[in-house]
């Protein structure tokens, strides 16, 4: 009789388990996710201005066109009326790709950032480890939101990001610290943008989520 | 270009030195006009607004040209009138979100053109919504505090509802001081996504102004929306004069309760208040029939069959009442015992001065008129006489009932009369009695009570 007891307490402490692991709703996966992706965008526009307090004019005439960051080749909605028309797993998929394609490069930013000439380099330091450590607690997250939605790995676009430093002087360095910054955070606002759309539409009956 | 600006400065030059003097007659090609700012209410449309230059005189047109990133394309402006006069609206199929649009402002008139300073504006960085709209505000009340609740609505253009926009609320507040010349500083809380606002513990008796505002996400603030004011009622004072009218009223009602309770039952109020002391109740006496004044029927009254033993046998222990007084009888060396009979209540009274008094219980309220005759009879002697009662009038001494008779001493109760109490119920009063003659005649009264 005991034995039996003992059993069915430990199937329910297993299932327990089972359920808080697994238990946390897509909801509140993508609520999170888009709290971080928000963050990332916020602390990339600070970086920005940072960098632009002190920014030598000649500079911004340097600077290369947008055009050029290593995710312009990924297709995507670039109004609402398009973007409502893209389904939700593209949407996902088009997040995780941009994330996936700034990990080499923010590693690259973190490591130049030491040695900046910038009067603000110690605070630019700061923010782009801070940035690095949000962008790995973003993808580790849209992994979960991935297995919860059901949807492939596979979706993935890859985008090559070509660079192991950044110049060989140290207003070049400076120049094309700013433009992958300014890549990055054009790249924040997508990411973020997406997965706002997808959490609201994941919440159909909850419309405090939008 | 360069070569238009550098003619187009030679042309300015050359006009400008020939219209020297005569100011009125000149004319020349319009100044640089200069893009202040453009907008996107709500990340689906935007605007932009120019500033003109010198007009140079002459009727000038301006126009707005765009390109975009990735495209050496250039359109004009679609339309030049929704956002006012120097301005360019692009409406939803001409905005493009996360592409960069590189925009200038030409001013043109009949003697030349005029470019702007290129801008160049990706739709992202110029998201501010209009403020929120019909903002109002009114004061709550729940359980014992009050709180004051701002109610308000997006703007109308922003669509809340796809998640393409995350809206945000932020609200502040400031007490408006009539009285003092600077006003206190702003509250600033931030709603959320929420559509209201409580603002709890306001200060009772001052004036609030509440303004609401909102942004898109990481975008720019809205203007605050237009002022709403509210006025929080004194406190205080409605509370005191609350309690003090209740206590007013209350304090009013238990007196006239009061009142009507003393009046109604008065006598009951003073009987709780001042108990009166019982009296001695001698059963068969009635009041009633004592204040009638009838001997006869108080002394038949008195008699009840079967309340006594017999009334021939005048036994000593039994009767309740009565004393007996003076005798003015001479009578021999000797204990003289008087008995009474019950159905006696006899009285003598001395008309010389006589020291004795006699004490009647009973509770005669007026005045009682007796008429009786006392035997005395000697053991010893075999010897007997009769002593005749005259009219007495008997008048109350006081409130115990106690009647004392005695006319010539009437405040004497002199208690050193007792000789002796031979059991608990039979008191020996000494007496002299005085005599017409020489002798003095001692009567021994024996007074037995119940």
């Amino acid at each position: 009789m005991a034995q039996g007891s003992r059993q069915y307490f430990a199937v329910a402490i297993l299932m327990c388990a089972f359920v808080s692991i697994n238990g946390v709703g897509l909801n509140d996966l993508l609520d999170r996710a888009s709290q971080l992706s928000d963050k990332l965008h916020y602390l990339s526009t600070s970086l920005t201005n940072d960098l632009d307090s002190h920014f030598p004019p000649i500079g911004r005439g340097m600077m290369p066109r947008p055009s050029l960051c290593h995710t312009s080749s990924l297709q995507i909605p670039n109004d609402k009326d398009q973007a409502m028309k893209v389904p939700e797993d593209e949407l996902l998929s088009l997040a995780r790709s941009l994330l996936l394609a700034w990990s080499d490069p923010l590693a690259l930013l973190s490591s130049e950032a030491s040695s900046l000439a910038h009067p603000e380099r110690n605070t630019i330091n700061s923010k782009t480890k801070e940035l690095q450590d949000n962008i790995n607690s973003l993808g580790a997250g849209l992994e979960h939101v991935v297995h919860k939605m059901g949807s492939s790995s596979d979706n993935l676009s890859t985008l090559p990001f070509n660079g192991n430093n950044l110049g060989q002087d140290k207003t070049s360095r400076l120049v094309n610290f700013h433009f992958l910054l300014s890549c990055f955070r054009r790249d924040s606002h997508k990411i973020d943008s997406f997965l706002k759309v997808l959490r609201c539409r994941a919440a159909k009956k909850r419309p405090d989520m939008c | 270009m360069q070569d238009t600006m550098r003619d187009a400065e030679q042309v300015l030059t050359l006009v400008w030195l020939l219209c020297g003097i005569p100011h009125s007659m000149c004319h020349s090609p319009p100044g640089r006009p200069r893009l202040t700012r453009c907008r996107s209410p709500e990340k689906e449309t935007f605007s932009c607004w120019w500033e003109t230059g010198s007009s140079g005189g002459l009727p000038t047109r301006y126009q707005l040209y765009y390109r975009k990133e990735n495209s050496l394309e250039v359109f004009e402006c679609p339309d030049y009138h929704k956002a006012g006069i120097n301005s360019c609206h692009f409406e939803k199929r001409h905005t493009a979100i996360w592409i960069i649009y590189n925009i200038t402002v030409v001013a043109s008139n009949a003697l030349g053109k005029a470019y702007s300073e290129p801008v160049e504006v990706d739709v992202m960085d110029i998201v501010q919504p209009h403020p929120p709209e019909s903002v109002n505000v009114s004061l709550m009340q729940s359980q014992n505090s009050q709180y004051v609740l701002v109610k308000w609505l997006p703007p109308h253009d922003v669509d809340t509802r796809s998640g393409w926009v995350t809206i945000k609320y932020e609200v502040r507040s400031k007490i408006l001081n009539s009285r003092d010349e600077e006003d206190s500083s702003w509250e600033s809380y931030s709603a959320g996504k929420q559509l209201e606002f409580s603002i709890y513990s306001p200060h009772p008796g001052t004036n609030y102004v509440v303004d609401v505002r909102c942004k898109l996400d990481q975008g720019l603030w809205s203007d605050w929306s237009p002022s709403v004011f509210i006025q929080i009622p004194d406190n205080m004072t409605v509370m005191q004069n609350t309690v003090v009218i209740c206590a007013v009223t209350l304090t009013v009602v238990i007196f006239m309760l009061t009142a009507g309770v003393m009046t109604f039952k008065k006598t009951q109020v003073k009987h709780f208040l001042l108990p009166p002391v019982p009296e001695p109740k001698i059963s068969g006496l009635n009041t009633q029939l004592l204040k009638s004044g009838r001997s006869e029927e108080i002394f038949s009254a008195l008699i009840t069959p079967g309340l006594y033993p017999q009334i021939s046998q005048s036994t000593d222990h039994q009767v309740e009442y009565l004393v007996v007084s003076d005798c003015d009888e001479e009578m021999t060396v000797g204990k003289a015992h008087f008995e009474i009979h019950k159905a006696e209540i006899c009285l003598i009274d001395a008309t010389e001065s006589s020291k004795g008094n006699g004490v009647v219980f009973g509770e005669p309220q007026k005045p009682l008129h007796l008429n009786c005759s006392v035997t005395a009879h000697d053991r010893n002697t075999g010897m007997s006489s009769e002593c005749k009662c005259e009219h007495v009038d008997i008048t109350s001494a006081g409130p115990t009932g106690y009647v004392e008779v005695d006319r010539e001493q009437p405040d004497q109760k002199d208690y050193s009369v007792v000789s002796d109490v031979i059991n608990d119920n039979m008191l020996v009063l000494q007496d002299s009695i005085p005599v017409q003659e020489h002798k003095e005649v001692k009567c021994k009264k024996k007074y037995v009570l119940n």
